[in-house]
């Protein structure tokens, strides 16, 4: 048991894993640079469910993930007994320093612990975590998680400025929701902000309809691919066919505590580290 | 021929150039000078860009193959100046110019803002990742002085360790700012797989320190290797975007 604890605690384990996330990653990004929708699909499922629908059906291309799971689970594990070696080890000689000089000992592997949690964090996020799109669209009636009804009073542009090169293109917008049962409760979204909802996470996105693009300048139209540059769904353009259309996400992530809790302790030790490492010299 | 805003670009660097020809004859003072005048006129050059399209939107200042060059100039700049270790940091001009050409071939319009990228996080993002792009090509070059000529290997350590720190913290801001935009706080995309790698590579390494095989010219192996790591992985993001369209040049 000894044995298996000390293997399973060993840096040179740390090392070789961390190798191999390394290079199950790259595999990874190789896969979404060879077909973007595959491993964009990913986004927004349970990665169990994405597996079971579409990763079984390619294994040549979705073997990454599951090593990516298993190197991740290893690592999680390996840094964790480490730690926990080092902290035991270290605790008999707690009344030699001041605690301040002894918490300093031990930040390194509780910053490890901590990665640990948001490792955990992340495995919460990913296979427990969903996304939905409701699209919106001025007028229309949502019901929102809790079963609550809204309906969307208006949805605003902000455009940038004319006389400058952006000009017509969209800055911001602003949806407005109201409550059907109580007009006196509204909520605003906008991009790159959120709001809770029943214990969801709503954000606005814009997603390519399946009509086409209105013509436009040659060269940026035939520019256009499948990537995470959207920028050409917020350009002014005929009304003919908008191609971009609106959308709420809403968003259960049981993880993002973890992740956040786990950031904001990472962030506080590793300042403590510093600024203690700091004034020592 | 026609003056705009990115000759200034063009002229940075030449600055640069400048310097290494300085560093090349030995003056080393000489091209320590060159090298902060390159770098003023870098700065101002991104300021004005980020100004390109009539409003400023810092986002621009920090546009990772335009603004390598002036991180590592920076970084040479502040080790040289406070530093207490010995290393021709001059010598970095090698590598900084050769960053400098590539940009020189670079796009230099911008890519027109999406609404999520109005974020404080955005540039923060990527004037940290860029930074630890940068401390990591800067501690390659001076792992290969390591193996080529014996300098100090506590030199390209040091490289490392900013390196490792910014791109930690780029992590972090980069997880805020998808959360903010996109609901996740990471995305199964090509850009945060390549982007995680990079950053378990140099963590493998911050292993090594403990393993009493992987000497310091070993480690300097390692550290020369993660150079190719980082081009390889952040370059497929900018080739990529060199395609997507911009205004502004």
């Amino acid at each position: 048991m000894k044995a298996f604890w000390k293997l399973i605690g060993d840096i040179r384990l740390s090392f070789w894993l961390l190798m191999l996330i390394t290079a199950t990653l790259v595999a990874g990004g190789v896969c979404g640079a060879l077909d973007f929708d595959f491993v964009e699909n990913m986004n927004g499922l349970p990665v169990q469910q994405w597996y079971l629908n579409q990763g079984i059906h390619h294994p040549f291309k979705s073997s990454w993930v599951v090593l990516l799971f298993l190197f991740f689970s290893l690592f999680g594990i390996n840094i964790t007994a480490c730690s926990i070696d080092r902290i035991v080890s270290l605790f008999p000689s707690r009344n030699k320093y001041s605690f301040a000089a002894f918490f300093h000992l031990l930040t390194p592997s509780l910053v490890h612990i901590v990665f640990f949690l948001i490792l955990l964090g992340h495995l919460f996020t990913f296979t427990t975590g969903r996304q939905e799109r409701i699209p919106l669209n001025e007028g229309g009636i949502l019901a929102l998680p809790g079963g609550a009804q809204h309906r969307v009073v208006s949805i605003e542009n902000t455009r940038y400025p004319e006389g400058t090169l952006l000009a017509g293109r969209t800055a911001q917008t602003k949806v407005r929701l109201e409550s059907v049962t109580d007009t006196n409760r509204s909520m605003t979204v906008l991009f790159g902000d959120f709001i809770r909802a029943g214990g969801a996470y709503l954000h606005l996105d814009m997603l390519k309809k399946g009509g086409k693009f209105a013509p436009r300048a040659p060269r940026i139209e035939q520019t256009l691919d499948k990537s995470c540059n959207k920028e050409h769904l917020f350009r002014d353009r005929p009304k003919v066919d908008s191609g971009a259309q609106l959308f709420l996400l809403v968003t259960f992530d049981p993880g993002l505590p973890l992740i956040v809790t786990g950031f904001t302790l990472m962030i506080a030790l590793l300042a403590f580290y510093y600024i203690r490492g700091k004034a020592v010299k | 021929m026609t003056f705009n805003l990115h000759t200034l670009f063009y002229c940075t660097a030449a600055i640069y150039l400048a310097a290494l020809m300085l560093y090349l004859f030995k003056k080393r003072n000489a091209a320590f000078v060159a090298l902060v005048a390159g770098a003023i006129a870098h700065a101002v050059y991104s300021v004005l860009r980020a100004k390109l399209t009539g409003i400023f939107i810092p986002l621009y200042l920090f546009d990772g193959v335009l603004v390598l060059p002036l991180l590592m100039a920076i970084l040479v700049i502040v080790k040289r100046l406070f530093s207490k270790q010995e290393a021709k940091w001059e010598s970095a001009l090698f590598v900084l110019c050769f960053f400098a050409l590539l940009a020189v071939l670079y796009p230099k319009g911008i890519i027109p803002p999406m609404p999520k990228k109005i974020s404080a996080f955005a540039p923060l993002f990527f004037l940290t990742e860029t930074l630890g792009h940068a401390a990591f090509y800067l501690a390659a070059w001076f792992a290969l002085l390591t193996l080529a000529r014996n300098e100090d290997p506590k030199v390209f350590h040091s490289f490392v360790i900013i390196g490792f720190l910014s791109f930690t913290i780029a992590q972090v801001v980069g997880a805020i700012w998808c959360f903010q935009g996109w609901a996740f706080t990471f995305k199964w995309s090509t850009r945060h797989l390549f982007s995680a790698a990079i950053w378990c590579y140099f963590a493998a390494y911050l292993h090594l320190k403990y393993l009493p095989l992987w000497n310091d010219r070993r480690r300097a192996w390692f550290v020369l290797a993660g150079f190719f790591v980082v081009l390889a992985l952040s370059a497929s993001s900018s080739i990529h975007e060199m395609f997507f369209p911009r205004v502004g040049g």
